[in-house]
């Protein structure tokens, strides 16, 4: 019986070390490509992308965005699918003769594959949506962080930069790249 | 009178083929940036001053600033003055750490009585550093949104542009750890 329990200790404790060797910060990459709605007149009221700062705010929506990997990359949160809901606040637009760039914040819901587990993921989101300036595309930039409300399942804790485009035909497609700990 | 006329015709040229002149240029604003002891957002600049009044925002003044342009070759900025304002949202980071809404607004003025003017507004994510050693990065993006400069040996009022606006910054209590870039495409 005491060997038993000695190696039920060993057997629990290795298993606790496993756990605690298995958390790892790493970059992590994911693209979110999609078709996003024409924008609606109001600020999105989903979380994070509830603010509107100039209090001047339209909300495009993207359903149903698919979520992939980056070749070559570890994942953020493996591949699925994601809603997203980014408010612009055009009232606080950068205004050229060129074109104007405009901030927005938004969450990405995402339901994917990780490790063969399902997994769910809220990202925060801010940045700007630019009018195209060197190519024909509408740039965007900026940050996101994953959220703790709602906890995440299955996920990771992190954060970092977003990049990619929304289009005026609502092509929109995003790289992701953060310091990511699962 | 033909001096003048020529120079007319050629004024009349540039701005009338101005949407087709337009420039590809980096405007790059270094600096030393430390944050206001006040615990509120910028307010001497109109856009930094657009951080929502409810929300826990700073204000970050560069200064020993400079800002000069690096590519193209076409537009000339003399030395001047620069003011650099940055409105950073505490209470709006994506995570912990994460990243944070700026509102930021650089003014340039050219020293010495010249004409030269700029005025740029950008909005970014200030996030924190991907790695141990590395600094804060901006990611967003902006507009020149007023200007008078030196256009191809042309002093041009009424300049503007677009583009995206990137940069790091390293918390530091001396010396240059700000860095700003917009690359943007002017239109004279």
């Amino acid at each position: 019986m005491k060997r038993f329990a000695i190696g039920f200790a060993a057997l629990w404790f290795a298993l606790g070390a496993t756990r605690v060797l298995a958390v790892t910060s790493a970059i992590r990459y994911a693209t979110i490509t999609g078709t996003a709605s024409a924008p609606s007149g109001s600020q999105c009221t989903q979380g994070y992308a509830n603010l509107c700062p100039s209090g001047s705010c339209s909300c495009v929506q993207v359903p149903g965005a698919v979520v992939g990997r980056v070749s070559g990359k570890p994942a953020i949160d493996g591949t699925g699918t994601a809603d997203l809901f980014l408010t612009f606040d055009n009232g606080a637009a950068t205004v050229s003769a060129a074109g104007d760039c405009t901030p927005f914040f938004g969450i990405a819901r995402l339901t994917t594959t990780r490790l063969g587990s399902p997994s769910s993921e809220t990202l925060n989101l801010n940045g700007v949506h630019c009018a195209p300036i060197t190519t024909a595309d509408s740039p965007i930039l900026g940050g996101f962080g994953i959220a703790t409300s709602p906890a995440p399942v299955n996920g990771g804790k992190g954060y970092g930069k977003v990049s990619g485009f929304l289009d005026p035909s609502g092509s929109l497609s995003l790289t992701l790249h953060g310091l990511i700990t699962e | 009178m033909r001096k003048l006329i020529v120079l007319l015709a050629i004024a009349i040229v540039a701005l009338g083929a101005s949407p087709v002149l337009a420039i590809n240029a980096t405007f790059t604003v270094t600096g030393h940036f430390g944050v206001t002891t006040t615990t509120s957002k910028c307010t001497s600049l109109a856009y930094p001053a657009m951080c929502p009044s409810g929300d826990n925002c700073v204000c970050y003044t560069a200064t020993k600033t400079s800002l000069h342009t690096a590519t193209g070759g076409l537009l000339t900025i003399p030395p001047g003055t620069t003011t650099v304002d940055v409105s950073v949202d505490n209470t709006r980071n994506t995570s912990h750490p994460g990243c944070k809404p700026a509102w930021g607004e650089i003014q340039y003025t050219e020293t010495g009585g010249g004409p030269d003017t700029a005025t740029i507004e950008f909005f970014a994510s200030l996030c924190s550093p991907l790695g141990a050693t590395l600094p804060l990065t901006f990611s967003g993006g902006g507009a020149l949104t007023n200007a008078t400069l030196v256009v191809d040996g042309f002093p041009l009022s009424g300049i503007t542009g677009l583009g995206t606006a990137t940069g790091t910054y390293s918390p530091a209590n001396t010396g240059t750890n700000l860095t700003l870039n917009l690359s943007a495409v002017v239109v004279p």
